[in-house]
């Protein structure tokens, strides 16, 4: 007998397997251009239509981290008084590395799920 | 003050109750945070919305800081808690106890109920609403102040606070556990006991309220330095 599926348990999994590439996400857009934390959400949102959506102030660790690593690096706008953040050297070499690890992984999963379907 | 104004000035206060440290440390922080939350009202949604719950921008905020601390000792916590009973005792004693005293000898509170008049009863009955009060004293001055300042009187003596496991100020509901056994005060080496049963092995001895309430006492070691 099939045993009831909890409906919620699709919308946790995705969540947790998209939470994975919050980090990515914000550095392929800070290679475009540098930016403000709240509006680096607002992008991100946008060019994923929803599915990455980095509620307002939990990117402020994330940024902290990252700048930490040294994959980017923030300068204090005085004018506006805001916190600016942009790719460095090293977080563009980085990006690059880790853009082809996400592509080969995801077209080997692609490759797995396609061959389940056939 | 528009609207939009308002609500960024109650989030911003409501964020600000929730970092540690005085107003001047955390002032970086909050003006770095202002024009962030104009362009997140221009949604037209909630600050709690968009933004997300003051109590977790405070967490988030904090974590892009670094502050030191350590545990408070057991003599610390201890003393601090022998001078705030001290100071509840010497308050109750000044307007719960005397009155209590006063009306005895004028009214000879143990005569017979029948031997009282209408005004003499009205008396002994605010009388004892207001000795009731005690609990609610009593209770009120850890949550309160704990809540609003991570400090007691007897704390902020010793030098020691109370914080989230985070680092964050608590919150009301955390002040109100953590504090429930003080009720009777007879529960607090049980408290302790249970503490460090529950934690045994680690550094930080709390009472088992503070491991229910995730909640710490502490004394910080350096000032806040963002990151």
């Amino acid at each position: 007998m099939d045993s009831i599926i909890n409906p919620d348990l699709l919308e946790r999994w995705s969540i947790e397997f998209k939470k994975g590439f919050a980090k990515p996400m914000i550095l392929l857009s800070l290679k475009q251009k540098e930016n403000y934390p709240y509006s680096l959400t607002r992008e991100i949102n946008a060019k994923t239509l929803g599915a990455i959506n980095i509620a307002g102030s939990n990117i402020y660790p994330l940024l902290s981290g990252m700048k930490k690593q040294g994959l980017i690096t923030s300068t204090k706008s005085i004018e506006q008084n805001r916190t600016i953040y942009k790719l460095t050297e090293s977080g563009e070499n980085y990006l690059e590395t880790l853009q082809k690890e996400i592509f080969d992984f995801l077209t080997m999963i692609l490759s797995i799920i396609q061959e389940e379907k056939i | 003050m528009n609207m939009q104004e308002h609500e960024i000035k109650i989030y911003l206060d409501r964020v600000s109750s929730y970092l540690p440290f005085s107003g001047e440390q955390k002032e970086q922080l909050l003006r770095e945070l202002r024009p962030e939350l104009e362009e997140a009202i221009e949604t037209n949604q909630s600050l709690d919305k968009t933004f997300g719950d003051p109590q977790m921008t405070a967490k988030n905020l904090l974590k892009t800081t670094q502050f030191d601390y350590e545990f408070a000792t057991w003599k610390r916590r201890i003393t601090a808690y022998m001078i705030d009973t001290g100071i509840i005792w010497v308050f109750l004693l000044i307007f719960v106890g005397i009155p209590l005293y006063l009306a005895d000898a004028e009214y000879d509170l143990e005569r017979d109920w029948s031997e009282f008049n209408t005004s003499e009863i009205t008396i002994m009955i605010l009388l004892i609403l207001y000795s009731s009060s005690i609990f609610i004293i009593g209770f009120s001055y850890y949550i309160i102040p704990e809540r609003l300042y991570g400090q007691t009187i007897g704390k902020r003596l010793l030098g020691i606070h109370v914080m989230d496991i985070s680092g964050i100020r608590i919150g009301w509901k955390q002040a109100i556990v953590r504090n429930i056994a003080k009720y009777n005060t007879e529960f607090l080496p049980l408290e302790f006991i249970l503490g460090w049963l529950i934690r045994k092995g680690d550094e930080s001895i709390q009472k088992a309220t503070d491991t229910l309430a995730e909640t710490r006492v502490v004394m910080y070691k350096s000032e806040m330095i963002q990151q």
